[in-house]
C-alpha cells in the first residue's frame, strides 16, 4: 500500500506563521527528547526518524487552538507531543505489516499468497485486548489508577502523580508493575 | 522453575524500560541502557517488543464507550483523538496513477489501502467490519461521517460488515453503489463490468448518481441481492443468478488462497492466474485458449502451477526474463 501525503505545501496564514514560530520553539526544546523516544520505541534510523518527526510537526501544525492546548505545563505538552509520535509510529508499523514490506513478491516473481493483516491476526488483538481487560482485575488498585490514568485518560505521569499524591517516580513504579501482571497474564502470541 | 525466575525477572526490566521510555524523560545513557539490555540476549529484545505491544494494545482499552462527563481534561484528550484520527485520514491519499473520476472525490478524510499484485490482506475497519482486498485492488474509506463510505477503486474485495442499523456502509465502484447494514459478501470491479455475490444478508445496489439517503429503503432499492445470488452489472444491463450457496463460495475462494476450476478453458484460467502475477502467463496460440482443465490450485504454490498445466494438457513451459509462455506439446 502507498501513501502519499496530502497537503503538504499548505498555505500558511498570518494565524500559521505564529503556530509555525510555536512548534519551532517546542521543537527547539523538546525536539531531541522526542527524537530519543522514536528511536528507541521503534529502532528507526535517523532518515526515518527525520519522517516521523516531520510528520509530528505537521500535524501540530494542522491542529486547531494549538497555543491554548500547548499552554499547560511542561511535562502536559511534552506528553502531548510524545502520544502524537506513538499514533504516527503504531499507524505506520500497521502499514508496515499490512504491505509485508519488501517481501510479498519473492525472488522467483512468483504469485504468493500472503495474509499478514488476517482476520486471525485481527482476532489475536481482540483476544489479547480482553486478556489485559481480564488482567486489569489483578492489578492493585493504585496500580492499576496509574496505568489506566496514562494509557486510558492520557495524563503525563506529573500528572498523574499529583492526582494520587505519590512522587512521579512511583507513579513510573506503578505502572510497570501493572505492565509486568499484565503481562504475565496475556498468553503468548 | 530457574526459567520461571528469569522470565519475571526479564518482563520486570522490560516493563522499568518502557514505563521510563513513556515518561519522557529517558537520558541518552538509559537510551545505551536500553540497546545494550536488548542486544545481550534474544529473549530481552524479545521481551521488550512484546512489552512495547502490550502497551500500545492497552491504549485501545475502552475506546468506544466514551466518557460521560467533559471534564476539561477528557475534552482535551477527546480532541486529540479526533485530531488523530482526522490527520490519520487526512495524509493519505490515492496512488492510483490512472486518472479516474473517483480520485476527485478523495479527500482529507479519506484513507486508502491497496494491494500489489499477488498480495491478498485483510484489513479491519474501525466499526469492526473487516475487508478482505484481492490481487491488485484498491479501496479508500472514510467513516467520518453519518455512513459508512467505502469506494472500491479497483479490483475485488470481501466484506465482512459489523452490523449497525444506524449506519448504512456504503460502497460506491464508479456506476453503482451498494448499500448494506450489516452483510458479507464479495465485490469485483473489472473493466465492464462488476460482480457481486452475497453470502450472507441482503444487499441493495442502485446507480452512484442517486442521492443516498442515510436510511436504506429496501423496498425502493433498484435492485436487491439475497444470500445465495450473483449479480452482474455493466453499463446497460444486469443479471441476476440465483446460485446455491457453493457457488457463492467458489467465488470467493480467493481469499483461501485457492482456485477451483471446473471444466473451465485454458484462456479464462490464466487470465485469473494473471491477476496475482508480476511475470504475465501468455498462449504463443489463441487455439491454446480452447483446452479444457479442471482442478485445484493454490496461489502461494506460484510457479508450481505452470508444472501442473504441463502435466495436465498438451502444453509446453517456456520461461522468457518477462513473462511465460504457453506452446503445443508436439
Amino acid at each position: 500500500m502507498k501513501v502519499i501525503h496530502l497537503n503538504r505545501a499548505k498555505k500558511q496564514t498570518l494565524a500559521g506563521n505564529k503556530k509555525c514560530q510555536l512548534v519551532e520553539q517546542l521543537y527547539a526544546e523538546y525536539g531531541s527528547a522526542l527524537r530519543r523516544f522514536i528511536r528507541v520505541r521503534s529502532r528507526l534510523n535517523e532518515g526515518d526518524c527525520d519522517d516521523v518527526m516531520q510528520e509530528v510537526y505537521e500535524r501540530l501544525l494542522k491542529l486547531e487552538g494549538l497555543q491554548q492546548k500547548l499552554a499547560g505545563r511542561m511535562d502536559t505538552v511534552r506528553n502531548y507531543l510524545f502520544q502524537i509520535a506513538s499514533h504516527i509510529l503504531i499507524d505506520r508499523d500497521r502499514r508496515a505489516k499490512v504491505r509485508c514490506k519488501d517481501n510479498h513478491i519473492s525472488d522467483h516473481d512468483t504469485a504468493i499468497f500472503s495474509s499478514i493483516f488476517s482476520p486471525e491476526r485481527a482476532l489475536q488483538n481482540r483476544k489479547q485486548l480482553r486478556q489485559i481487560e481480564m488482567a486489569l482485575a489483578e492489578i492493585k488498585t493504585s496500580h492499576k489508577q496509574a496505568f489506566m490514568l496514562n494509557r486510558i485518560e492520557g495524563m503525563s505521569y506529573r500528572e498523574i502523580s499529583d492526582s494520587l499524591g505519590v512522587s512521579v517516580s512511583t507513579v513510573e513504579k506503578y505502572i510497570s508493575a501493572a505492565l509486568v501482571v499484565i503481562r504475565s497474564k496475556v498468553s503468548p502470541e | 522453575m530457574n526459567n520461571e525466575v528469569n522470565q519475571e525477572l526479564i518482563s520486570q526490566q522490560a516493563a522499568k524500560f518502557v514505563a521510563r521510555l513513556y515518561s519522557g524523560e529517558l537520558s541518552p545513557e538509559e537510551e545505551k541502557q536500553i540497546y545494550a539490555w536488548c542486544e545481550r540476549r534474544p529473549e530481552h529484545q524479545h521481551e521488550f517488543d512484546t512489552m512495547l505491544a502490550l502497551w500500545d494494545t492497552s491504549g485501545q482499552l475502552y475506546q468506544t464507550p466514551k466518557s460521560p462527563h467533559k471534564s476539561p481534561r477528557g475534552y482535551w484528550f477527546m480532541g486529540m483523538a479526533a485530531s488523530f484520527v482526522c490527520a490519520l485520514l487526512a495524509v493519505w491519499f490515492l496512488a492510483v496513477p490512472q486518472p479516474n473520476a473517483l480520485y476527485q472525490l478523495a479527500n482529507e478524510r479519506q484513507t486508502q489501502y491497496e494491494t500489489a499484485i499477488g498480495e491478498i490482506s485483510t484489513v479491519g475497519l474501525p466499526d469492526g467490519s473487516a475487508v478482505t482486498l484481492n490481487t491488485d485492488s484498491a479501496i479508500n474509506i472514510d467513516f467520518s461521517g453519518v455512513q459508512r463510505r467505502i469506494w472500491l477503486i479497483r479490483g475485488e474485495a470481501f466484506f465482512d460488515v459489523a452490523k449497525d442499523p444506524t449506519r448504512v456502509f456504503s460502497i460506491n465502484t464508479g456506476e453503482k453503489t451498494i448499500r448494506v447494514i450489516g452483510t458479507k459478501f464479495n465485490v469485483r470491479k473489472s473493466e465492464q463490468t462488476l460482480k457481486v455475490s452475497v453470502t450472507e444478508g441482503l444487499v441493495a445496489v442502485q446507480p452512484s448518481a442517486r442521492p443516498s439517503d442515510d436510511q436504506i429503503e429496501f423496498d425502493k432499492a433498484e435492485t436487491l441481492l439475497a444470500a445465495g445470488s450473483i449479480g452482474a452489472f455493466n453499463g446497460t444491463s444486469e443479471v441476476i443468478a440465483k446460485v446455491t450457496s457453493k457457488e457463492v463460495l467458489a467465488h470467493q475462494q480467493w481469499r483461501q488462497g485457492v482456485f477451483r476450476f471446473d471444466n473451465e478453458p485454458l484462456s479464462k484460467v490464466i487470465t485469473e492466474f494473471n491477476r496475482y502475477r508480476l511475470k504475465k502467463i501468455t498462449l504463443r496460440n489463441t487455439d491454446l485458449g480452447k483446452l479444457k482443465i479442471s482442478g485445484v490450485f493454490k496461489l502461494k504454490d506460484g510457479d508450481s502451477i505452470l508444472s501442473a498445466l504441463e502435466a495436465a494438457l498438451p502444453v509446453e513451459v517456456e520461461r522468457y526474463p518477462n513473462y511465460i509462455e504457453l506452446t503445443a506439446k508436439n
